[in-house]
């Protein structure tokens, strides 16, 4: 098999690297294809044998052959005639008799003097043998041939050509003889013509004799009913015809002697066939049949049944199936099936010799159908015949049948591996693979043609190469790939063609739907496979494997590159990265996706730590391992020079990781860490490890970036930016900082105040300048200067201190009351400047206000100037218990990327490199504090406050220190001493203990602070500074294009403290007021945004200012009593002392001028909507309030006697003082005393309490109805008096006020003013504009007699 | 009974979109099976112009096994390799099988011509199964 040997390692032409090549499969002949069919049928027909059943490979004719040098030689031939093997082909069984003996008189030109005696000779020849008789002159003659050598090469073509085509084996076996030595061209001619004579004069007649013969004897048969009576008659009655007719061969078979009708028809039809007449034959052959059939005779019938349906062939081409197919059917049926052994032989000719004759008629569809007919047990043979019909799937005529013709390989696949012809088995089977996967995959096999061009220019070597990379692809038919690429493996071990089997087996292990048990099969196989091939190649070429570019590609384990994560710094806790510092005071966050359009998106420090975090998952149901897991890197430096250098000392130092044990299905996160040594982008570009410890694999982790989207091509076809997730660069200027947190606690008491630090290294080698923090909590945390520390024993000394000390500042001078003028600007307080410098002025005069309000940068008092490299800074923070519950704390430091000292702006806060922390604190409670107001009776100025505290703690005492009230208006006095409640012991009398579980209450009186009633001041922009602010503020936001821009002005707070311990605490010049101001303002702030939604953060400090006027914010110093001394504080701001001041909607009404025109309809709708939310919320959150109080006093009482002894009644005098709580508003008001008696007319039922009793006994007497009108804050009073029947004590609180507020100025203009009308009228307006009040307790006074 | 089944969803793609055997199966033979109904999608293409119906009974034979087809108006083939002839159930299993198809078509996570990996389909086709073919 030396032709196939060449084939096999080449596939079918139709089958390229693009496809199926349809152009070749419509033009070509499928014998190429396969060439060893070829020599396999030429063989077939060579050594096919005669069968007594036919009368095809039987002798006609018998040639007799003299020399012309030989005296007699009609002498001669009569011996030849008399020889036995003569006379037994004469009488041979099948030819009967009538064999052709022809004569023939061979003449050497050699011999030139007998040419008279040859003629003469041969006479004698015809005379004896008559017709069939020839001369035939030949030349031998030495001379004449080595005259022309070209002649002689002519003459031996002539046999060599002849030979490679009907016997190519023996050819090739004698490539090198010389046929035809002696012969000249002329001699060739005279063979020819002679073997011509011999047909057209002896032997054709002969047969055309003999047909005409046997036409006669057989003509009663094949002449309609009659033959067929005559023929029946003779079978059931001349029982002797038929005992000689039949006879049954050693086989078993049933044949006909060579002169029973039957076999003399036969051999009449098979005559008539070689003849060429078809039409003829197949009449005989038909009628021969049917006799063969009634005789049982099945091979005969079966040759019948063959003849007739290749005579049917012969004759019409377009037949249709039905007419010889089943024809040939039968036959291989009967020949298979009725038949002894041998007829296997003559069936497979049936089958070969249909398959020629569609094959000649391209027939292909009956193809198929025919060539499987062969039996499975047939081996090669049979794998051959299936190759066969495999591509007759392809020359289908409508479309090529891909699938078909893959799975008839597949079968001759396997066919060829059990007889071990390995060859051609992988052959099949990778054609199969290669049709799949063309039929599969027609889209991706444009991509391809650039791995073919490059394959071409290495040579044919490569081919298989490019076979290689389709061993990838796959169909989505899981079993037929794994089938196909496990045998093609084997097939590629049989054959030592490691490389190639290796990759058919990793294709193998890619599939993650086989079941378990072939999978660990598979991998022991490939682990196997691997071994062998290093060994059988650890002689020649040792490079090859530890080479680590030759390195295999494995699907397995899985790693999803996009999963993939870096991480610098591994080692250090919080999130690193490089975030946005936004302004305003909300979070920094990761910057998502880089807008500055470098390489890398990520950077690291250089020497700094890079941990790779891969996900690892195994799709198998086995288990394998992975070791010395590690990262292939791709670096570029940046310095040009410097990448020369690399060489010698390495750029980066990849770790590795020793085993990574994946069970079946699971998913591991493996990390690697990268330092690298020298600046430049590096990248990942591969994950390196050995599977189980043998196979070394490299795999490639590519991303696809971005999905374009930018011109119409993008667009069209899918194009990706490049990646950038799996690279960073080492940039040495980039800021590389350790940040620890020191001492933060886990729990903390609600209100306790502890010492913790942040402790900052700076570890590049460069100093840090600018270096910020972040709080997202700013009313937990107090941040105080840094300070620099150049060793940790100092962090731990503060630490272990962290009591209260440096929190509080106890002073023994504290005030009772004083007034500080204080900054009102609600600033933003999250983010601190730990190093670096802020513009000296803040406010340049370009910028609005509000801009630099809303920035915020708050500045330590001390930040110092820059951090040089391994310095360590230590920002100490008092972290307080702010709110009871579980609180995630975020914290976050940031050091920008610039070099210089450059002044903080805005812009440098931008971007930096960040590590956010979250920290979880639980903060448990302690005390309880309630505010809660009454109105005083005795003096209408004044209310009560009440402080309720409860101590929530259940085993501890907790000592009260101080409270201290701050207040624009108001000044607090406690309204009894401490040891008035009689729980204290003599020891400790001043102070005030709760006892766990207990409650106790302290009741203060706000008054009006001196200097604040002292200055008649009658503007209320004086009164009320930051509420009017307040009001123009918000009027302009609303109402104006231009927003406001000018911040709250100072205010004047008045610190009321109460000391209750042994010693005050300063909290008004030291630093805790500066926490206590950011804890409020984070407070205010956040009760701001949750009020009015609909406006920004970064206007509220221009809107809003940090203190009211009138609200009193309420700060409670403890301390706990026992072994540790912790202490705290409880604060309470804005405690409304129930006077109106809902004078934020006052700014709803449009002012008289300067309202910004709205043109579109948004705008305005705009408008009206946050118009409507904060009256909403105005309307919503204020409960009913009372403008003004009154008060009774009693100033005398007479008693006055009417006539007898007795007094009649008494006259009481009282000072009714009616006081404005208003600071806005002056109002007019009615005033009616109401006597007992009108009372049921007056005064709604269920008012008052009930009067009964003494009601009736007094009344009013003199005016009972004023008109009045009191100014704001103002107090106006009325005399009344009042007669009573007797003495005792009475409730005089009867009353009815009647209060209309006067208009202001402004406000009658703007309502007057609006001519148009707008969205917005004058709706807005207080609400106590007009009301009726009542007594809401009573009023006891006692009327006593002198 | 002794029979096998193998049961696969061919999508438009030619890529099998679920594969399920019922009956007695011999692992060796997967691949075979495989192989015979992906070689009678041929076949199949060749039927369709033969009839208007979905069911195209047995388009391929190939030794015992019996290769039914259905093709569903979005050319999704349903292939059922058997050994018994029985036209009638196969076609109520299929009609029943196009119904579950179009069912989880329905779900609007489902990617047309993706594999098919819901549990509850894998179920309701071996209900079918027994129903129709055990």
């Amino acid at each position: 098999m030396s032709v196939a040997s060449d084939a096999e390692r080449k596939c079918a032409p139709f089958l390229t690297d693009q496809g199926v090549d349809t152009n070749v499969l419509a033009t070509d002949d499928i014998d190429p294809w396969a060439p060893w069919y070829t020599i396999f049928r030429q063989q077939w027909i060579n050594e096919m044998q005669a069968s007594e059943h036919e009368s095809f490979i039987h002798p006609v004719a018998c040639m007799l052959v003299a020399s012309s040098s030989e005296d007699d030689p009609v002498g001669a031939l009569r011996a030849l005639q008399s020889h036995a093997t003569i006379k037994r082909v004469h009488s041979n069984s099948f030819g009967g008799h009538s064999v052709l003996l022809y004569y023939l008189l061979v003449h050497d030109g050699r011999d030139t003097g007998a040419l008279q005696k040859i003629d003469q000779k041969f006479d004698q020849v015809r005379r004896a043998f008559g017709q069939n008789s020839s001369l035939l002159k030949i030349n031998s003659n030495v001379e004449l041939i080595e005259a022309d050598n070209n002649d002689r090469e002519k003459v031996s073509s002539v046999w060599s050509n002849n030979l490679s085509i009907t016997q190519p084996l023996a050819a090739a076996a004698m490539a090198d003889k010389v046929f035809g030595s002696m012969l000249t061209m002329r001699d060739v001619a005279a063979l020819k013509d002679s073997v011509k004579q011999m047909m057209v004069r002896s032997v054709v007649p002969h047969m055309q004799c003999m047909i005409r013969v046997l036409s006669d004897q057989t003509a009663n048969q094949r002449r309609g009913i009659t033959g067929r009576l005559f023929s029946a008659g003779r079978r059931y009655f001349g029982a002797s015809a038929k005992t000689t007719s039949t006879l049954v061969a050693v086989d078993g078979d049933v044949y006909f002697r060579y002169d029973s009708p039957e076999a003399l028809m036969r051999k009449l039809a098979d005559y008539s066939f070689m003849l060429k007449d078809f039409r003829f034959a197949q009449s005989v052959y038909q009628v021969a049949r049917r006799d063969f059939q009634s005789e049982k005779a099945w091979k005969c019938y079966a040759g019948a049944q063959e003849m007739v349906g290749v005579c049917k062939l012969m004759l019409e081409i377009h037949a249709s199936r039905a007419e010889f197919d089943s024809n040939f059917e039968d036959a291989a049926a009967m020949y298979f099936h009725k038949t002894q052994t041998p007829c296997q032989y003559l069936a497979l000719r049936t089958i070969i010799i249909y398959y020629e004759l569609l094959k000649h008629n391209k027939l292909y569809s009956f193809a198929p159908g025919a060539l499987l007919r062969t039996p499975s047990s047939m081996g090669a043979l049979y794998g051959l015949v299936s190759e066969q019909a495999a591509y007759t799937y392809l020359k289908f005529s409508h479309h090529p049948e891909l699938r078909k013709f893959s799975f008839y390989a597949m079968i001759a696949g396997q066919a060829y591996k059990k007889s071990e012809i390995g060859g051609l088995a992988h052959r099949c089977f990778r054609m199969v693979r290669m049709a799949l996967y063309t039929s599969m995959n027609k889209s991706s096999s444009s991509c391809k043609n650039e791995d073919k061009d490059g394959s071409e220019a290495h040579g044919a070597n490569n081919k298989d190469d490019t076979d290689i990379q389709h061993i990838a692809a796959s169909s989505n038919w899981t079993s037929i790939d794994s089938f196909i690429n496990h045998e093609l493996g084997l097939q590629c071990i049989s054959t030592q063609n490691y490389d190639e089997a290796l990759q058919y087996f990793m294709a193998l292990l890619s599939d993650d739907h086989i079941p378990a048990k072939l999978q660990a099969k598979y991998l022991q196989e490939l682990l196997q496979l691997f071994l062998e091939s290093s060994d059988s190649v650890a002689g020649e070429v040792k490079t090859a494997t530890t080479k680590p570019g030759t390195a295999m590609e494995l699907s397995i384990p899985a790693i999803d590159p996009s999963m993939t994560r870096v991480i610098m710094s591994p080692d250090l806790e919080g999130e690193d990265g490089i975030f946005e510092w936004r302004q305003g005071g909300a979070a920094p966050s990761r910057i998502a996706n880089n807008s500055l359009n470098t390489t890398a998106n990520l950077c690291c420090s250089i020497g700094e730590d890079v941990a790779i975090l891969l996900v690892v998952s195994n799709p198998l149901t086995v288990g394998i391992t992975l070791n010395g897991f590690t990262l292939a890197c791709d670096f570029k430096s940046v310095d040009e020079d410097l990448s020369t250098l690399e060489v010698t000392s390495p750029a980066f130092d990849v770790s590795s990781v020793d085993s990574v044990v994946l069970e079946g299905g699971q998913t591991v996160m493996v990390s690697v860490t990268i330092t690298p040594y020298c600046a430049g982008d590096l990248e990942i570009i591969g994950a390196k490890y050995l599977l189980c410890d043998i196979l070394p694999v490299y795999k490639p982790l590519k991303l696809p970036g971005r999905r374009l989207n930018d011109t119409a091509e993008q667009r069209i076809t899918p194009t990706y930016s490049p990646d950038t997730r799996l690279g960073f660069r080492v940039d040495p200027d980039f800021p590389r900082l350790e940040v620890f947190l020191d001492d933060f606690p886990d729990t903390l008491v609600s209100g306790s105040m502890h010492r913790a630090s942040v402790r900052i290294i700076n570890r590049s080698s460069h100093p840090c300048y600018n270096i910020a923090l972040w709080l997202s909590h700013s009313s937990f945390f107090d941040v105080r200067s840094p300070e620099k520390s150049d060793s940790n024993s100092d962090v731990l000394e503060s630490g272990e201190c962290s009591n209260t000390q440096g929190m509080y500042v106890y002073s023994d001078s504290v005030q009772e009351a004083e007034q500080v003028q204080v900054t009102n600007v609600l600033r933003e307080c999250s983010m601190f400047v730990i190093a670096g410098q802020t513009s000296s002025s803040p406010v340049s005069p370009s910028l609005s206000g509000s801009e630099d309000a809303a920035r915020s940068l708050h500045q330590l008092p001390k930040p110092i100037e820059s951090l040089s490299p391994k310095e360590t800074l230590i920002v100490p923070i008092w972290i307080r218990g702010d709110r009871v519950g579980a609180h995630t704390l975020r914290l976050a430091t940031g050091a920008s990327m610039a070099q210089a000292a450059t002044v903080l702006s805005g812009a440098t806060f931008c971007n930096m490199r960040s590590r956010m922390f979250d920290i979880d604190l639980v903060v448990t409670p302690s005390l309880r504090v309630n505010a809660f107001v009454r109105p005083s009776i005795r003096n209408p100025h004044e209310r009560i406050l009440g402080i309720e505290v409860e101590n929530m703690q259940p085993a501890l005492d907790i000592e009260l220190v101080q409270t201290t009230f701050s207040s624009g208006y108001y000044k607090l006095t406690p309204l009894y001493t401490p040891n008035s409640f009689g729980l204290e012991t003599s020891n400790h009398q001043d102070r005030l203990r709760v006892g766990p579980h207990q409650t106790i209450n302290l009741m203060y009186s706000a008054s009006p602070y001196g200097s604040a009633v002292d200055t008649k001041c009658t503007a209320s922009e004086e009164r009320a500074p930051s509420e009017m602010f307040t009001i123009n503020a918000l009027r302009q936001y609303i109402f104006s294009n231009e927003k406001p821009t000018t911040l709250p002005p100072p205010i004047a707070l008045v610190y009321s403290n109460a000391v209750l311990g042994k010693r005050g605490i300063d909290c008004v010049h030291s630093s805790l007021q500066g926490y206590i101001s950011r804890s409020q303002a984070s407070r205010r702030r956040n009760l701001l945004r949750g009020a009015y939604p609909l406006i920004p953060d970064k206007y509220l400090p221009v809107l809003f200012p940090l203190y009211e006027t009138f609200g009193i914010d309420f700060v409670l110093f403890w301390s706990e009593v026992g072994g540790s001394c912790r202490s705290g504080h409880h604060s309470i701001s804005g405690i409304d002392l129930g006077v109106p001041h809902d004078y934020i909607v006052e700014a709803l009404n449009p002012p008289s001028k300067g309202i910004a025109r709205t043109w579109l309809k948004d705008t305005m709708q705009e408008r009206e909507t946050l118009i409507q939310s904060i009256a909403d919320r105005s309307t919503m959150t204020r409960r009913q309030e009372r403008p003004l109080d009154v008060s009774i006093k009693l100033i005398n009482v007479s008693s006055s006697v009417s006539s007898g002894d007795a007094p009649a009644f008494y006259l009481a005098d009282v000072d009714i003082t009616v006081y404005n709580h208003s600071w806005r508003h002056a109002y007019d008001f009615a005033l009616d005393l109401i006597s007992p008696t009108e009372i049921s007319k007056l005064v709604p039922i269920g008012v008052r309490l009930d009067y009964s009793g003494s009601r009736s006994a007094w009344s009013w007497c003199g005016t009972t109805h004023h008109l009045m009108s009191v100014a704001p804050h103002g107090s106006k009073s009325v005399r009344a008096r009042l007669a009573c029947s007797s003495a005792g004590i009475i409730d005089i609180g009867l009353w009815e006020l009647n209060v209309q507020a006067r208009q202001t100025d402004s406000q009658t203009l703007s309502l007057s003013d609006i001519s148009r009308p707008t969205t917005v009228d004058s709706k807005y307006t207080s609400k106590n504009i007009e009301c009726t009040l009542y007594p809401l307790q009573p009023c006891f006074v006692n009327i006593a007699a002198n | 009974m002794s029979t096998t089944y193998y049961f696969a969803i061919v999508g438009a793609t030619d890529s099998p979109l679920y594969e399920a055997e019922f009956g007695i199966h011999r692992a060796e033979n997967t691949h075979l099976h495989q192989f015979v109904v992906h070689a009678a999608l041929d076949l199949v293409e060749d039927a369709l112009f033969l009839t208007n119906a979905c069911y195209l009974k047995t388009v391929d034979k190939y030794n015992d096994w019996n290769v039914s087809a259905y093709v569903t108006p979005s050319n999704v083939r349903l292939m059922l390799l058997h050994e018994a002839r029985s036209e009638d159930s196969i076609r109520s299993f299929f009609t029943d099988c196009h119904e579950f198809y179009i069912k989880t078509l329905m779900n609007p996570f489902y990617e047309p011509n993706s594999p098919i990996l819901s549990q509850a389909f894998d179920t309701k086709i071996n209900t079918l199964a027994k129903k129709y073919l055990l």
